[in-house]
């Protein structure tokens, strides 16, 4: 025993790249899993501490238009702290905007939203945090202007505090703290009102219980619990998804290089393992060698991937979450031996699985073969892993076919099945198509070519890189697929918003509450955005769609949805447009009348369809129905989803919104300029997209490493043939061209097939997506496709360096010679 | 007129502290259609010679004339194509490209010179029935016996019709039935096609087949 584990030791020890590199991927594989299983309760665990850390020990936030005092609330029984909060803007002579939180200094501290460094303060006195007056340099002592309402007011800066609780949030203009007196004073407040109350809850498990009760009995106030764990944990959800699927196509990954590492490795074993068979290890321990050398592998990588993983966590966790102005905490949750013991339990594992056919397989050949390392390097085409690969794809398509629900599970069984039934049959393709070129240059006589073309289908290493490139870049196209339709969507809300300055969502009342902002110098146009959407939308009695629709109230054309046939502003009371795409979908035709239920709200309405439209640019899903608006109004909603303002050229935006917001003055407004909007749409899906581009770029370099590692066995097993020929009938340059030819055409066609297969795997991962409520019209990218596989074929053009390299130090002699 | 000449050729291999000499002037003279054997003990730098006169490798010092052109004076590309129209190499192991057929892998030559497989349609099909494998033309190599692997060598070796066929131990891996089938080919190739041979062997019986045997021993011809 001991003689067989210094044995493997030195094996490790020879073969020091190899090894590494297979434990790199193992790692990889290993880290992503780690990531998988801590990473929601990481998210959870910083989204708690870090609203901790601002808002100290508030559970419950209450806020309305006006201010209010406590006993305007109704607060029930329990035992509670409260704080209130007044905030002003201000401007400072040179114009600089500040802004200024006022509480009672006590409380705040008592419920930890201020730090124990926080003075009391004076009327007119207020603190800066260190960090805000580093970077405007404020200094104690001394005194600025501020100017409200055309009046200015002097301050004075009592204490530099610690960048502590609210203090250490940033907003656009500098922050400042203040005695609540001071704010209300300026702002003409009565002296007991505030204008948010935070409220902590003394029990913690009857916070929700408390936030139920004061919703049920303060109406008008908007009540919000600050650190809702159940309700991150359900955002966490989706990320996991996402995670789960990284976790697939990284694995999937892994296996294909690290099987074509392997078999470098075995390659070099053989006359170690022919040593060790000829003096009597019989083949079941010899099994059992390789076996362990490889647990080994998977022991080192499994301990380095769990560390890992727990060190990426912090980092991994942060790409999800978006706080504005608010410094993330650096807690983070503890590395248990538990995730140690399953990460090592899963590399040991997925790389005994990797590699015991490989072994079992080599073990089995006779020891004279495995003495004198006679290999072929033939490439045997099984008929069985033929019609396995075709079952598998088959297979792949008939359960995503069925998986209307889409469900996750059985969409992660469709993409495997589809990848390991495509690298099955990557062969018999390659053979055929290689073949044809063969026959092809035969007739015109261009010989390099004819012997290229015809070893590409036969040898091994070959076939092995085409099946790595066709797995990898179908997968990376995949996600480029997804991701450019993630890029689509948010372009599509330009077109919504297109000639217009600021967005106004969350509105609450009907559009004439909204006419009076035409009174504001500055705004030439307001415009109402109408639709309703329900998740639960039936038609027919009881028919459910493939996807619900959005329902959109029209009056007049929208320069962002076309008609075909039939005006929108010509829809009667009970008459409606639909997407060509959805009518297709759910078999509606032109002249249809449908039943429309929705949950809801319990209401019906009957549409008779009069034509189709293209509402791409309107939603991409383009799950839309048009209705007239009046019909909109007066059954389903009869606020607009969205108010947007046209502002004349020299608008500053962010005045307007100021002064927007004041003559609204409504609960859980949010407005926006277009550029704020689209910008939050864009960071929303960016930190998926940023995920996504880590896996690429992981694909990349392992199928690179694994690419690399052929290349180098492919001519070591050839080096005695390649000899003969250059002996007997080619030159040096014309082997050259040869193994040139061999390379470019072959990963040509891998490429080729990488974008087919590409194109059936978005159809899975459509699913996928759905499955995510992501109804994103994925629609397959042909053109930025064909630019990547395009470019993955240029840089596997580096590859080629190793055969050349090698062929300059080959030795024909050397090679031929046999003692 | 001689096919191959050398001209007091040695072979030093290794760098100056490490050297070991394994031929010293060796100056020998093959005519056109002799059936020439080399014979020595191992070690006694037989493959060396037969690689220096196929150019294969250089010699340190002396000159190597096939066909009264100086080998060593030849590009990559020329010596390419000397080896392929005037000399055909029979190895005793490796001979076979593995994933070609046994008609592929005789029409190497002619696919790699240029030439229309066609035009050599004729001469494949006396070939193939001078080495009796006319049944197995599709075959691959693996599907052969050494013997059958060694006769579709000598077949690739003459199929552009050389002056000179080169053969290191032809039959030193084949049991003795399939040796002399190997033979008597040589033997009737000599004959029939009037090709220059020279084989180097370790058995008496098998350089009897020869018209000369030429010794090696210890670097130095006998
Ligand atoms: N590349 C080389 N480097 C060093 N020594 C070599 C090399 N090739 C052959 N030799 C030596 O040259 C001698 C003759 O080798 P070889 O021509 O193969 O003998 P033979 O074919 O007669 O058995 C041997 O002693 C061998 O060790
Ligand atoms: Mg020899």
């Amino acid at each position: 025993m001991r003689i067989v584990l210094k044995h493997i030791l030195r094996n490790i020890k020879e073969h020091k790249i190899r090894s590494l590199l297979i434990m790199v991927a193992l790692s990889i594989a290993t880290t992503v899993l780690i990531l998988n299983i801590t990473l929601p309760d990481e998210i959870i665990l910083k989204i708690q501490e870090t609203l901790r850390s601002v808002y100290g020990e508030t559970d419950i936030s209450i806020s309305t238009v006006e201010p209010f005092n406590e006993i305007d609330l109704n607060l029930g029984n329990e035992e509670i702290d409260t704080l209130g909060m007044s905030t002003i803007q201000m401007e400072k002579k040179n114009g600089d905007a500040i802004g200024i939180y006022g509480f009672n200094i006590e409380d705040a501290k008592n419920i930890k939203i201020l730090g124990d460094d926080v003075p009391l303060l004076q009327e007119n006195e207020v603190a800066v945090s260190k960090k805000i007056a580093d970077k405007s340099n404020y200094k104690e002592g001394e005194y600025f202007t501020v100017i409200y309402e055309e009046k200015e007011y002097k301050l004075k800066i009592a204490k530099i505090i610690e960048n502590k609780g609210i203090a250490s949030t940033t907003i656009d203009n500098d922050l400042f703290i203040a005695n609540i007196k001071t704010v209300n004073n300026i702002k003409q407040i009565d002296e007991n009102k505030y204008e948010t109350l935070f409220i902590n809850v003394k029990d913690d498990d009857k916070i929700n219980d408390f936030k139920d009760y004061l919703k049920d009995n303060n109406d008008n106030y908007v009540i919000e619990r600050l650190v809702d764990p159940d309700n991150i944990r359900e955002e966490a959800a989706f990320i996991n998804y996402i995670m789960i699927l990284i976790f697939a196509m990284a694995t999937i990954m892994i296996f294909f290089v690290i099987s074509s590492l392997n078999k470098i490795i075995l390659a070099e074993r053989f006359p170690v393992i022919g040593t060790f068979r000829s003096v009597g290890a019989n083949k079941k321990k010899m099994n059992f060698i390789l076996v362990l050398e490889n647990a080994m592998y998977g022991l080192v990588a499994g301990c380095i991937g769990s560390v890992t993983g727990n060190l990426l966590n912090s980092k991994a966790a942060s790409l999800f979450i978006n706080f504005e102005g608010v410094e993330m905490t650096k807690e983070t949750t503890k590395m248990s031996p538990k995730l140690l013991v399953i990460g090592i339990v899963f590399a040991v594992l997925l790389q005994i699985f990797i590699t015991i056919r490989a072994i079992i397989k080599t073990n089995r050949k006779p020891i004279k073969d495995i003495i004198f390392n006679t290999q072929s390097t033939r490439y045997k085409i099984s008929k069985f892993k033929n019609i396995f690969g075709i079952l598998l794809i088959i297979v792949a398509f008939v359960l995503n076919g069925f998986n209307t629900k889409s469900n996750i599970v059985l969409t992660l069984i469709s993409l495997v099945s589809f990848i390991v039934g495509t690298a099955n049959i990557v062969p018999i393709i390659m053979r055929g198509i290689t073949l044809g070129i063969h026959n092809i240059c035969k007739k015109l006589g261009f010989s390099t070519c004819n012997i290229a073309s015809k070893n590409i289908g036969y040898n091994k290493m070959i076939i092995s890189s085409s099946r790595l490139i066709v797995v990898a870049v179908s997968l990376m196209i995949t996600i480029i697929t997804v991701s450019s339709s993630f890029t689509n969507m948010i372009n599509s809300f330009k077109f919504v918003t297109e000639g217009y300055d600021i967005i106004i969502s969350g509105v609450s009342k009907t559009a004439d509450n909204y006419e009076k902002l035409k009174k504001i110098d500055g705004i030439e146009e307001i415009r109402y955005l109408y639709y309703f959407a329900d998740e639960n939308t039936t038609y027919n009695d009881g028919k459910k769609f493939k996807a619900f629709p959005i329902i959109v109230g029209a009056d007049e054309d929208m320069s962002y949805i076309k008609e075909y046939d039939y005006k929108m502003k010509d829809l009667k009371y009970d008459e409606a447009l639909v997407d060509e795409k959805f009518a297709e979908k759910n078999d509606i035709e032109i002249g249809d009348t449908l039943k429309l239920e929705f949950e809801s709200n319990e209401k019906e309405i009957e549409l008779k369809i009069k034509g189709y439209v293209n509402s791409t640019y309107f939603s991409v899903q383009r799950d839309t129905i048009i209705i007239n608006l009046d019909n909109l109004i007066d059954n389903l909603t009869d606020k607009p989803m969205q108010v947007q303002l046209k502002c004349s050229d020299d608008t500053d935006l962010n005045k307007m919104k100021d002064k927007a917001e004041k003559e609204i003055k409504e609960v859980g407004l949010k407005i926006q300029t277009v550029d704020e909007f689209l910008q939050a749409q864009s960071e929303q899906i960016g930190s998926i997209m940023s995920m996504f581009y880590v896996i690429i770029g992981l694909a990349i370099a392992l199928s690179f490493i694994g690419i690399i590692n052929n290349q180098i066995i492919g001519f070591m097993q050839r080096k005695r043939e390649l000899a003969v020929l250059n002996s007997t009938c080619m030159s040096k340059k014309q082997i050259k061209k040869m193994l040139v030819l061999e390379t470019v055409i072959a990963n040509f066609i891998s490429c080729i097939l990488a974008i087919i297969g590409g194109v059936l795997s978005t159809e899975i991962v459509d699913k996928f997506m759905q499955g995510l409520s992501m109804y994103v019209d994925i629609a397959f990218d042909y053109k930025a496709s064909f630019i990547f596989a395009g470019g993955v074929f240029v840089a596997l053009l580096i590859t080629l360096f190793v055969p050349a390299r090698r062929l300059r130090k080959m030795n024909i002699v050397d090679e031929i010679k046999y003692e | 007129m001689s096919v191959i000449k050398t001209k007091s050729i040695s072979k030093v291999f290794g760098d100056k502290k490490h050297e070991t000499r394994v031929l010293e002037d060796i100056s020998l003279d093959i005519e056109k259609g002799e059936f020439v054997s080399l014979m020595g003990a191992s070690g006694s730098g037989k493959s060396t010679l037969l690689y220096l006169i196929g150019g294969l490798d250089k010699p340190t010092s002396g000159e190597v004339y096939i066909n009264d052109q100086d080998i060593n004076k030849l590009k990559d590309k020329k010596m390419s194509e000397l080896r392929r129209k005037n000399i055909g190499f029979v190895f005793q192991f490796y001979n076979l490209v593995q994933n070609l057929s046994v008609e592929d892998n005789i029409m190497l030559p002619v696919i790699m010179d240029g030439r229309k497989e066609k035009d050599y349609k004729d001469r494949l099909d006396k070939i193939l029935k001078i080495i009796g494998l006319e049944g197995k033309r599709k075959s691959l190599p693996s599907e052969l016996s050494g013997g059958q692997q060694q006769r579709v060598s000598i077949a690739r070796a003459i199929i552009l019709g050389p002056s000179i066929i080169l053969a290191d131990e032809p039959i030193g891996n084949l049991d003795s039935k399939s040796g002399k089938e190997v033979m008597d080919l040589f033997k009737q190739i000599n004959k029939e096609e009037g090709i220059t041979i020279l084989q180097v062997t370790h058995s008496e019986e098998a350089a009897e087949y020869g018209d000369r045997i030429i010794r090696l021993k210890d670097g130095r011809l006998e």
